[in-house]
């Protein structure tokens, strides 16, 4: 997405807010597209437009790839993104990082474009002292609050995995997951396996109002 | 009760500073403790948002509250470390760029929220209930009861 797209899209999106808040957003993307040049310096490749919003932990001793558009908070709580002596650590475009994550390569972990990670969530793809299993993350999954992705996992694109589920294991493109360990709840598009609160429409499910 | 000017807590007594951005409506009770060490509590109220918090509520480092439509806190709760509270997925669960409809959040008197947990929009916990550690609370606790998993289940 272009600079411009961004912007409109943006304009779009803040219509209604207040004029301070709207200035003071503006002036923290600012400060934290300089700020990111920066705080992920110790990374080996950093796309275009990257943002950091206050100074996320950069531990590599591997190779840290990160694609366009990337933002990472870490205004309450540092995110982290580490990696181990032949890790490598692949971040797609347009890819946002919420405050306090950690993010770990030992070995391999891939966050396909647009994956969304809330805050306080863990990917690590090694347990101390037990050998690495790669993490692959497809295309925007998005990740909610407080998430755990144990060593080895798989999440197809656009799967969304609920606020403060365990992934133990693999999860199909399109479900939605939750729990610990989670479990698929519903794959979009299919009619869902047990009911659930939620309204079924003719286009697949819906949330309830 | 009295209502609150932005970055401004009444006679709350604060460890450490937390971040407040109040861009709605925030009625604080008497003797609020909020803790931000080592890491900062927030408080965020959206335009539409309304935080109330109760007398001698206590409140842990980490902790994410954050009101677009409404979240009210009873007397004598306590939060623990990180405890989040949002009324709203800021994202639609099938378009991410949908906005999320944000649903009332009550807790009530005298509840207990263990060290990581959180609690999504629509929840309603009665008088005293207990929520165990790292559960998300997402429906509704009985009055009284001890709840704990993802999501939280009451239990005996």
């Amino acid at each position: 997405m272009n600079v411009i797209a961004k912007v409109r899209a943006a304009i779009a999106r803040d219509r209604g807010m207040a004029a301070g808040a709207l200035g003071r957003k503006i002036a923290s993307n600012a400060a934290a597209a300089a700020l990111a040049k920066i705080a992920l310096r110790a990374c080996d490749e950093v796309g275009r437009r990257a943002r950091a919003f206050g100074s996320p932990q950069i531990d590599n001793r591997g190779v840290i790839v990160i694609g366009d558009d990337f933002a990472v908070a870490s205004r309450f709580g540092a995110a982290t993104l580490a990696t181990g002596v032949g890790g490598r650590l692949e971040i797609g475009d347009g890819v946002v990082i919420n405050y306090g994550t950690f993010v770990r390569a030992a070995s391999r972990v891939t966050l396909g474009d647009g994956v969304m990670i809330g805050p306080f969530c863990v990917v690590s793809d090694a347990d101390v002292d037990e050998e690495a299993r790669p993490i692959e993350i497809g295309e925007r999954v998005w990740l909610a609050a407080r998430v755990v992705v144990r060593p080895g996992v798989r999440i197809g694109a656009n799967a969304v995995i609920a606020a403060g589920s365990v992934v133990e294991s693999d999860i199909p493109a399109n479900a939605i997951a939750s729990g610990a360990p989670a479990r698929v709840l519903r794959v979009r598009g299919q009619i869902p396996p047990a009911p659930i609160s939620g309204v079924q429409t003719k286009g697949g499910i819906r949330e309830a109002s | 009760m009295r209502l609150l000017r932005k970055n401004h807590l009444g006679d709350a007594r604060l460890e450490g500073r937390p971040f407040v951005d109040n861009g709605g409506r925030m009625n604080i009770g008497r003797d609020l403790v909020v803790t931000s060490r080592p890491v900062p509590s927030h408080l965020v109220t959206g335009p539409a948002g309304v935080l109330t918090i109760g007398d001698r509520v206590r409140i842990a480092h980490g902790v994410s509250i954050n009101a677009q439509a409404e979240i009210v806190i009873g007397d004598d709760v306590v939060l623990g470390p990180y405890v989040t509270i949002l009324d709203v997925d800021f994202h639609g669960i099938h378009d991410r760029d949908a906005p999320s409809a944000a649903r009332p959040i009550r807790i009530r008197r005298g509840v207990r929220l263990g060290a990581g947990v959180v609690v999504l929009r629509g929840a309603i916990l009665g008088d005293g209930a207990v929520v165990a550690a790292n559960s998300v609370v997402s429906r509704a606790v009985p009055a009284g009861a001890h709840a704990s998993g993802v999501p939280a289940r009451p239990h005996a």
